[in-house]
């Protein structure tokens, strides 16, 4: 079954973010979900379909859907670390071809720098019991462990991952909601802390609160919105381990498989996409991923990211929020990536707005290169 | 030890008190199994052999810890954490124990020794 243009998004829209100390995880899902849904002109009792993902609780649906008063239809808590909401994405798009409903609600939120809910130390259930004993933070290390593997391999330093740091940082700094907006350079990058080498703090995602909504429709129902919709071509998504020591090969993210299957649905080639939201965790996920959905070949990442060529006015516009490296990163940032697509899609990116803006390509990965899923949206 | 700890786990985790570094095969199309498994990864054939391991392998990457996950490490920060190809291809992950011999990178040999914590004994990898 193809998903090429069998559903929009509607609406897109975040909670209050950064630190917010005095909401609950319900609450920022809650304003979201009101904003997103304000902006597409829909009332809140046509939501007939809620996917979100969460860890804060066992069963995040029911909470959800009990605080905001909606009994769907159609309900999705796929959870696979940061990209579940990429896969939401698709899964509300089969469902809404399928018919099994028609305004779907994609939400997350997180009071994760408030609560203090984020704990470097892993559980040692199950699986995890033949890695936990190695003492690998989690996740940097397991991103650290990556980078070495990219440095030996290719010869890539760390000046050319503080590359993917700067240039998130000058897009930022265009972007009013970001989170951290001072200046940064090279040398700051190599020069900040180090957490688990080659990755050093300013190669790590921000620990900010936060939460984002976005409202995905039938074709039938895109034709009455307050807004022109956003089209979702192609989607594709893969899963390939959960402990980095399982992870096949370092180098090969799922990125791979779940890339080719959205180009392959969408029916648009690399060079074809204007804009580009890659999930940056830490700036060697950037590195890899665009490798793995095939941007550049292995081994050409540092050079793609070299010069400027990924910050404002660079040849490539890719994580024009700033992303969650400098923009927010609530835990889980996938959520986020679709928003900023989709506003850069419809032009209302003021300072920070891509010129040619008739396609985007979201990549969002889960875990520790674990999960991918791939979403390729045009304009209406 | 986990609660969820299975007989496949126990078993492991013995050869570990015994210093014996253990992972499986697969008896029906020899696919080397680690961590242990009831089933097959490969095929789920449930005929899986235990194999002592030459505890030798070689740096498929390497990570230099300095915020310890856990209150317990801290004090061995800063160490290094590796994954490594091991010669009966499989792959492990152990923090290198202190010694003399720390400049490791990508390709370096190394050796599996055991270690005495807190809770429990623990596989380490040291440099040769």
């Amino acid at each position: 079954m193809s998903l090429y243009r069998s559903a929009a998004i509607a609406g897109v829209a975040e909670s209050r973010l950064g630190i917010v100390s005095d909401a609950t995880v319900l609450e920022l899902q809650a304003e979201a979900a009101e904003e997103a849904l304000a902006e597409a002109g829909i009332e809140k009792n046509e939501v007939d379909g809620l996917l979100c993902s969460g860890r804060w609780g066992r069963t995040p649906q029911l909470e959800v859907a009990e605080y905001l008063g909606i009994n769907p239809a159609y309900s999705d808590g796929t959870s696979v670390g940061g990209a579940s909401f990429e896969f939401h994405l698709g899964h509300a798009a089969a469902a809404i071809k399928a018919g099994l409903c028609e305004v779907a609600l994609i939400l997350y939120g997180s009071t994760q720098r408030s609560g203090k809910e984020r704990s470097l130390a892993a559980s040692q259930n199950l699986a995890l019991q033949y890695e936990s004993f190695a003492g690998l933070p989690n996740p940097v290390g397991a991103y650290a462990l990556a980078a070495s593997r990219h440095m030996a391999v290719h010869g890539t330093t760390r000046k050319d991952l503080a590359e993917v740091a700067v240039a998130a940082r000058k897009w930022a700094q265009l972007n009013p909601k970001a989170f951290k907006r001072d200046p940064l350079t090279i040398e700051d990058v190599l020069a900040a802390q180090p957490v688990a080498e080659p990755l050093h703090r300013l190669d790590c995602c921000l620990v900010t609160d936060g939460g984002g909504a976005v409202v995905v429709v039938s074709p039938e129902r895109a034709k009455r919105l307050a807004k022109r919709p956003v089209w979702l071509l192609g989607h594709g998504e893969s899963h390939s381990h959960m402990l980095i020591s399982q992870m096949p090969d370092l180098l090969s993210t799922p990125a791979r498989d779940a890339g080719e299957r959205a180009f392959a649905m969408a029916g648009v080639a690399r060079k074809d996409i204007d804009v580009l939201q890659i999930y940056d965790s830490f700036t060697i996920t950037v590195l890899l991923t665009l490798e793995s959905v095939g941007f550049c070949r292995p081994g050409e990442s540092a050079a793609y990211v070299s010069g400027g060529r990924i910050a404002p006015g660079g040849e490539v516009a890719l994580n024009t929020s700033g992303g969650g490296l400098s923009y927010c990163h609530p835990g889980m940032f996938g959520i986020f990536l679709i928003i900023e697509a989709v506003r850069q899609l419809r032009g209302e990116c003021g300072p920070r707005q891509v010129r040619k803006h008739d396609t985007a390509l979201i990549s969002g990965t889960g875990g520790v290169f674990c999960s991918n899923a791939t979403c390729i949206l045009a304009g209406d | 030890m986990s609660d969820e700890a299975t007989q496949v786990d126990a078993f492991w985790w013995k050869g570990v008190e015994e210093e014996r570094l253990l992972f499986q095969t697969c008896d029906a199309c020899d696919a080397v199994n680690f961590y242990p498994r009831i089933r097959c990864v490969k095929c789920m054939s449930p005929r899986l052999s235990w194999r002592e391991s030459t505890k030798q392998g070689t740096v498929y990457a390497c990570t230099f810890i300095h915020r310890a996950p856990t209150a317990d490490l801290a004090g061995e920060a800063p160490y290094f954490v590796v994954l490594a190809d091991m010669d009966d291809r499989f792959r492990f992950m152990a923090r290198l124990r202190k010694g003399p011999q720390q400049d490791i990178s990508v390709g370096s040999r190394l050796t599996v020794v055991f270690e005495e914590t807190k809770d429990k004994k623990i596989p380490c990898f040291e440099a040769v």
